[in-house]
């Protein structure tokens, strides 16, 4: 469903991503850690078609990126950090937007609606102006679009900083539920706690490079914690 | 196609909400309206004083008919010479006037000929007693309000039109569906002049309408340059936003396009071409042609004294020889002076030529001459007018010869009868060559501006 | 709570000293402010070279008039009068800083019996549309794009968010918010008038190169101590709006409408209303105006036909006789001297009129300057240049003073050159001798006349200066409590 094959990416001197082999299937959820700088961001923008890699390829539902990259976009869905959506405009009239956009097949005001009850957002606030939202409501939504798009594949970029222990618990139960639909996610984060909580798979990233690839069962958090900070103080 | 249309729906949705975008309007609307008004008493004011020139033929002739009435019999109405004719060839502003005051007040609008006078017969009309400091502030016209107030209305409804949405971060969301950036700028753009323009466009031509001018084929040529030019602008702001990721940046990037496209870039290039293709000197003109003429009258002065008293014929004639005399005297002396004149007349025809040719790499002065030429204020038509005042001229002076060939004094009657002159407009009005030629060029420069777009799309979807 | 010592120096002075050096490392406002002065410079030298060559062609002309006059030999006086000269204004080299009004204000004057024409050759006719577009200038630059380059660079000082997260750690380490004010006003402005002393230096340096007297110098200093409260004015405006609203948007929005409003928008309507308010005559309905009260008198019954006709019988009593051929003197000098003095003094009211309906104008557009410092800067400028009405105005009255003396000079010689002969042959003279007796000087306004008429200027700008630094000082306590 997603897969990277020795992608690589330079900007002039710095190489930000070195070769890079990461596959995702359908069902899995894939954590990807790492510090600042890692090279997290740069893997997501890759597989949006965003950046041209150096080298390598990316793969987003068997069409490759870089070729086309709008037929990638198609099955995808991107929820950045910040769910910014229009102020001006209600929650469902963003998400019709973001649909149109889309291109999603049935865009009816009924099956929106269902999208966003669906990611757990109240009716009473379908309505009103995203301005009075909440950063959860904003992911809500976000989380709409994939449901209405039938995202077959997610790329989240630190989809729960700054929310609350219950706005994230509620998130990653959407997350768990689009992951039993068949759907591959690729998740960057800092936390180490959710990702291996959520998690199928985790990989640690430090200066572009994979360092380690594991099962997310496999390790309990103190382990992965100790892991992670072992990982970092390594010299390059 | 329809996610075109898909973004520009939502566009427009989101545009007919923003609460700042009504008033921007109406400040334009506001200024567009004191602007016209502004244009329309000008017109009347030049219409009047059109009419008091033209009148002074009128009653000079109505003196005649006085003098005819007062003659006694067997008199010789002397002062019937054909010479003693007033002409009053006059540039009426045009319909359009309350547009564009243009270029009018630096051409002559009127001509005082006397069939046996010289070619100086603008020149009582290159002056005026108008307060300088009031010219030197520039006319108020709607022209103004368009060419420089409407690009800075634009500016501040479009400036941020995607440089918010990065700020905000909906830029990610927006890049990471499938949607080319050119499409979604560009439906962004539609949606802006859509929502921007027509109310424009249509407060431009009421305004007008209400102004008095109201001739259709105009108003059309109005509406398309505006549009035009609009587009233009937002055109800019789009590739303005490919580059800017935050709106502050846009303002100032949007404000110093302003400055130099409007201001700067036409005022510097039209210093550099007064160094280069500097004016022919007018004082300099005037007093070789003072030199000349002095010495060429002179000559005839001495050469008729030389003469003797002048012999009058018997019987004498109806207009006297002395006179006849003068008419050959002043013939050979427009013929000396005609290669001066010829040059100096060239040389400003260069130098036109030149100012003319750098519109079309100036956006806001294409603007400013399309509007101008609509209105019939611009050098080309005031020109024309002095090309056929002078031909005028020429017609009075082959007429008065005829007449002292007959030795025909006039009558009460051939008053009616003397040479008319009418203005012959520039054909095809407000669609003349150089509006098109404007327009293209106005066209051409949003059309590379639209490239430009295309081709830096990249940068536009850096989050 | 950091104590000071006796060494430490004021917090405002670090506040202002960090603001200087923030603005030097910003490259954006470096680049803009070389790219300012630059254009200015390029000004000034075309500028330069626009108004010597104007000299030149001003000195050429005069001397082809005299020329002229003296080449016209042995002629009758009264028809040298009809022939006419011509004069020239004299050039302000201050007008390459300043051009003023000058390319709308004729360069010569036609001197001619019975006429006192308006200045001629304008500098502005027989353009084209990009004509419109000129008046790029050293003192336009300061006028209008250094309070915009002002307000860019000071516009996020205090809002915006990372201004206003900046200003909580200031204020947390001990600053007031008028330290903090105050100081990077004292910053901004003096930023704003190193640029102004940039252009000064400029100007300075194309005055040596045109040899220009210390009067200039005089003139330019005087016209950058307006400039200086000017530029104070936008500073303070700048700070003090930055620290009232917490949105970089809001407080850019308000500050460049402002901007819009005094330099472009203003002073283009002002003189427009004015305009409205007091019109004056084309000028076919001035020359009309003018004929008509010579002709008739100033109430229109009293015809200057019956005048002359008064004078004669007059003059018959007083010299005993029953013709005026037997007058001691050549009453046709007389009767044209009448009539040049009739004429004279009938322009004369009309053109005093007329200069009372322009100088009405300005008060109008002076009285704009409430809502725009622009208005009273503008003509503090142009009179210390020399390129304002009232140099015009100088030149105008000159050239009539000129006019008038020696056209009755040359009536009368005819006055006192009675024909010997019964008025057979025309009398003639040697017209350039008559004309050397008269002197033709012109000269621009003192420093000293340019302040007199323009003092209230200055007082408008310092009254703005103060309002703007008392706004300043009042949007800092807001933003103590705000913040």
């Amino acid at each position: 469903m997603l897969s990277a094959n020795g992608l690589t990416k330079t900007f002039g001197d710095f190489k930000a991503l070195d070769g890079l082999d990461l596959n995702v299937g359908a069902g899995e959820i894939y954590c990807l850690l790492g510090a600042n700088g890692a090279g997290k961001s740069t893997t997501i923008k890759l597989f949006l078609g965003l950046l041209q890699p150096t080298s390598g390829t990316a793969i987003v539902n068997g069409v490759d990126v870089h070729k086309d990259p709008l037929a990638a976009r198609r099955r995808l869905l991107y929820i950045p950090e910040m769910v910014a959506l229009y102020d001006e405009l209600t929650g469902l009239e963003n998400l019709a937007y973001f649909a149109d956009l889309g291109q999603v097949a049935d865009r009816s005001p009924a099956r929106l609606k269902a999208c966003l009850s669906e990611a757990g957002l109240q009716e009473s606030a379908f309505d009103r102006r995203v301005s009075f939202y909440s950063k959860g409501m904003r992911q809500k939504v976000g989380i709409a679009l994939a449901i209405a798009k039938e995202a077959k594949v997610l790329l989240l970029d630190e989809p729960t900083s700054g929310l609350d222990p219950q706005a994230s618990a509620e998130f990653h139960e959407l997350l768990n539920r689009q992951r039993d639909r068949g759907a591959a996610i690729l998740m960057a984060t800092h936390d180490l706690f959710r990702a291996r909580e959520v998690g199928t798979t985790i990989g640690l990233m430090r200066t572009g490079k994979l360092r380690r690839v594991l099962p997310a069962a496999s390790v309990t958090a103190q382990d992965l914690e100790a892991l992670y900070l072992e990982e970092m103080a390594t010299a390059a | 196609m329809s996610m075109l249309a898909a973004i520009t729906r939502h566009e427009l949705r989101r545009s007919l909400r923003d609460r700042a975008l009504p008033w921007l309007i109406i400040l334009f609307a506001a200024l567009a309206a004191y602007g016209a008004w502004n244009g329309a008493r000008w017109a009347e004011e030049r219409t009047d004083t059109v009419q008091i020139v033209a009148d002074e033929a009128t009653d000079g002739i109505a003196k005649k008919r006085e003098q005819f009435a007062e003659l006694k019999p067997g008199a010789t109405p002397g002062f019937a010479g054909p010479q003693f004719t007033p002409f009053r060839p006059v540039l009426r502003p045009g319909v359009m006037a309350p547009l564009s005051i243009g270029q009018a007040e630096a051409y002559p609008y009127a001509a005082r000929v006397a069939p046996m006078g010289d070619i100086r017969i603008f020149d009582a009309f290159k002056v005026d007693v108008d307060n300088p400091a009031v010219r030197a502030a520039g006319r108020f016209d709607l022209a103004f309000v368009i060419v420089f107030v409407l690009p800075l209305v634009l500016m501040a409804a479009t400036f941020d039109l995607w440089s918010r949405e990065r700020e905000r971060g909906i830029s990610a969301m927006v890049v990471s569906q499938p949607v080319s950036v050119t499409t979604l700028l560009a439906g962004k753009a539609l949606s802006r002049a859509l929502v921007l323009l027509t109310p424009i466009i249509l407060a431009t031509l009421a305004v007008l309408y209400v102004a008095g001018a109201r001739d259709l084929a105009a108003l059309a040529a109005v509406a398309l340059v505006v549009a035009a030019y609009g587009a233009f602008w937002i055109a800019l702001a789009s590739l303005i936003n490919v580059f800017a990721k935050r709106s502050t940046e846009a303002a100032l990037a949007g404000g110093a396009a302003w400055l130099t496209i409007v201001v700067l870039a036409p005022a510097l290039i039209l210093a550099t071409v007064d160094i280069i293709v500097p004016a022919p000197s007018a004082l300099q003109f005037t007093s070789a042609y003072q030199a000349q003429s002095q010495d060429i009258r002179k000559a005839q002065r001495l050469a008729r004294e030389a003469k003797g008293p002048e012999v009058i014929r018997d019987p004498a004639p109806n207009i006297p020889d002395r006179t006849r005399g003068f008419l050959k005297d002043r013939a050979i002396e427009d013929r000396t002076l005609a290669p001066l004149i010829r040059r100096h007349e060239e040389a400003l025809a260069e130098r036109r030529a030149v100012l003319n040719s750098l519109r079309l790499f100036l956006p806001a002065v294409a603007t400013q001459d399309a509007l101008d030429r609509i209105a019939g204020s611009d050098a080309d038509r005031a020109l024309s007018f002095q090309a056929q005042a002078m031909a005028f001229m020429k017609v009075t002076k082959d007429w008065m010869a005829e007449r002292f060939d007959r030795d025909a004094l006039l009558t009460s009657d051939d008053y009616d009868h003397i040479p008319k002159f009418e203005f012959k407009e520039p054909p095809a009005g407000a669609f003349q060559t150089g509006v098109l030629i404007d327009l293209a060029a106005i066209l051409a420069a949003g059309l590379l501006l639209a490239a430009g777009v295309a081709l830096g799309r990249r940068a536009a979807t850096t989050i | 709570m950091t104590t000071q010592s006796a060494h430490a120096p004021s917090p405002v002075l670090v506040v202002a000293r960090n603001q200087l050096r923030l603005m030097v490392r910003d490259n954006r406002l470096r680049l803009l402010a070389v790219a300012v002065v630059l254009l200015a410079v390029a000004s000034l030298a075309t500028g330069m070279a626009r108004v010597q060559a104007q000299a030149v062609e001003r000195h050429a002309a005069t001397q082809e008039d005299k020329r002229l006059w003296d080449s016209l030999g042995p002629v009758n006086p009264h028809g040298a009068v009809h022939s006419g000269r011509s004069v020239y204004a004299p050039v302000a080299p201050l007008a390459a800083f300043e051009p003023g009004l000058s390319d709308f204000l004729g360069s010569s004057v036609k001197l001619e019996g019975h006429s006192q024409n308006p200045s001629r050759d304008r500098p502005m006719e027989g353009g084209s549309a990009i004509s419109r577009f000129a008046g790029f200038s050293a003192a336009w630059a300061l006028q209008v794009v250094a309070p915009l380059l002002i307000i860019l660079a000071g516009f996020t000082i205090f809002s915006g968010e990372r201004a206003r997260e900046r200003l909580k750690q200031e204020l947390g380490s001990g600053a007031s918010a008028r330290v903090l004010v105050f100081g990077r006003l004292i910053g901004l402005t003096t930023a704003s008038l190193t640029l102004l002393g940039a252009f000064v230096a400029a100007g300075i340096l194309t005055l040596a190169i045109a040899n220009a007297s210390m009067n200039e110098g005089l003139r330019l200093l005087a016209m950058s101590i307006g400039y200086g409260l000017y530029l104070l004015v936008f500073c303070s405006l700048t700070i003090g709006v930055s620290a009232l609203f917490p949105s970089a948007r809001a407080a850019l929005v308000s500050l460049l409408a402002f901007w819009a409003a005094s330099t472009l928008l203003i002073p283009r309507i002002a003189p427009a209303i004015a305009e409205n308010l007091h019109p004056t005559p084309s000028a076919p309905a001035f020359e009309d105006a003018v004929s008509e009260e010579a002709k008739n008198g100033v109430s229109g019954h009293d015809p200057r036909d019956e005048r002359l006709l008064a004078l004669k019988e007059k003059l018959l009593k007083q010299y005993n006789v029953t013709k005026v051929e037997d007058l001691p003197f050549n009453f046709e000098g007389v009767s044209l001297e009448f009539g040049e003095k009739n004429s004279s003094d009938t322009y004369n009211r009309h053109y005093d009129k007329l200069f009372g309906a322009y100088a009405n104008q300005t008060a109008v557009q002076q009285a704009f300057s409430v809502i725009s410092p622009n208005m009273a800067m503008t003509p503090w400028s142009r009179a210390f240049a020399g390129t304002d009405f009232a140099a015009h105005r100088l030149f105008l009255r000159e050239a009539e003073d000129y006019r008038y003396e020696l056209v009755q000079a040359l009536n009368n010689d005819i006055t006192r050159n009675k024909p010997t002969d019964g008025g057979v042959a025309i009398y003639r003279t040697d017209v350039s001798e008559i004309a050397d007796r008269v002197a033709f000087e012109p000269r621009i306004t003192t420093p000293a006349e340019a302040w007199a008429a323009q003092k209230s200027n200055l007082l408008i700008l310092s009254i703005w200066a103060a309002v703007s630094l008392a706004f300043a000082a009042w949007a800092a306590t807001r933003l103590e409590r705000t913040t």
